[in-house]
């Protein structure tokens, strides 16, 4: 099985990310998401006071976890890591006794009205034709990296080096524009 | 279907929600009766309430080899018939939640039944652990809580139960029929 080192996952730049919601939008659209499951979802948190008030965002898919507590919850098996470490379900061998909802951090495990489980693949039939999840293809602010660590790290490492102090999560666009 | 669900980080493992339990079910203080444990890593940190989650497909209706295990084909609630039982303990065994409890005065294996529609033990949850919603609204609060600990913008967690709030548990047990002293009560919790 592959570890994290080497899966892909989902990295949200939560400095990027400004809560206009298209990856909600999109995943509805892409995984034909009736009212209910929300494979990923925008929360906001409100941090300082006066004028260090800021309103942050971050949406939250699933993190496809290198040792995945909602598979080890699963009394049934119906929870499982690809071998390319995206964690899925398969849906005939649901309970539904959410058991899963309870083991998972992010609160990913969503129910449907069949009341089996349901979660955010990855795109998986996106990322097995060879192009990124609908979440990270759509996010406008390119908040959304679906990548391994090593490349993700990469990007964030142009993003914020340099210029970083000065111009914020602006710096990479500034040194485009420069360019 | 609404159910009874957990916030590990607000437990302070008071132990109110399975002594009101006990009382409420089977009118002494005692936790082994309780239809709801907090299970704990160690023995001060609270992992998860092994409650009936009242499953889509309950395994131990199938696992019950005398039929009094229903599930309700319109609410999806799971309930049971204790006439009969024969304490095989197939439902305890095969309970994903590990939520079935033997009832020593029924003489067989039962579980919660959430009062009903309308939980005790997540009314005098006063820490907020407890809450009683419905997948969607659990989701959202667990994402929520993430967020929180991402933005190190975690609310100030609660600690022990103070006089005041031991009173106001005793005035909701009042309310529900069941009359208790604070004291009495905080040695039930023990």
């Amino acid at each position: 099985m592959m570890d994290t080192r080497t899966q892909r996952i989902l990295y949200i730049d939560t400095q990027r990310c400004m809560g206009c919601r298209a990856c909600e939008t999109v995943c509805k659209l892409e995984n034909d998401l009736p009212a209910g499951p929300r494979y990923t979802m925008v929360t906001e948190v409100e941090t300082g006071t006066g004028l260090t008030e800021k309103l942050n965002f971050l949406p939250v898919p699933c993190q496809h976890c290198g040792d995945a507590p909602c598979v080890r919850a699963c009394p049934t098996g119906a929870l499982y890591k690809r071998a390319d470490g995206i964690v899925l379900v398969e849906q005939s061998r649901c309970i539904g006794c959410h058991e899963c909802l309870m083991a998972c951090p992010f609160g990913v495990p969503q129910f449907g009205k069949n009341g089996r489980m349901t979660k955010c693949t990855m795109c998986v039939h996106r990322i097995d034709e060879g192009s990124l999840p609908a979440c990270a293809a759509n996010c406008p602010a390119e908040a959304i990296l679906c990548d391994t660590p090593e490349n993700i790290s990469r990007i964030l490492r142009q993003r914020y080096s340099g210029s970083a102090s000065l111009y914020g999560p602006f710096s990479a666009l500034l040194q485009e524009v420069a360019e | 279907m609404k159910r009874v669900t957990f916030d590990p980080y607000r437990c302070d493992l008071c132990g109110v929600c399975s002594a009101a339990c006990s009382l409420v079910k089977t009118g002494k203080f005692d936790a082994s009766q309780s239809r709801i444990r907090i299970e704990t890593a160690g023995s001060r940190v609270p992992l998860r309430a092994a409650v009936c989650r009242h499953c889509e497909e309950p395994a131990c209706v199938t696992a019950c080899m005398r039929g009094i295990i229903d599930q309700d084909p319109q609410t999806g609630l799971v309930t049971r018939r204790h006439d009969g039982c024969f304490r095989c303990a197939a439902c305890a065994v095969s309970c994903p939640a590990g939520a079935c409890v033997l009832d020593e005065a029924l003489n067989a294996f039962t579980a919660c039944d959430l009062c009903g529609g309308d939980p005790l033990c997540v009314k005098v949850c006063l820490t907020g652990a407890l809450r009683f919603e419905d997948d969607a609204e659990n989701s959202a609060h667990l994402r929520a809580l993430y967020a929180e600990k991402m933005f190190e913008e975690r609310e100030e967690l609660p600690g022990e139960l103070t006089d005041a709030q031991w009173e106001e548990i005793c005035s909701i047990l009042n309310a529900e029929g069941l009359s208790v002293a604070p004291d009495e009560l905080r040695r039930g919790c023990r």
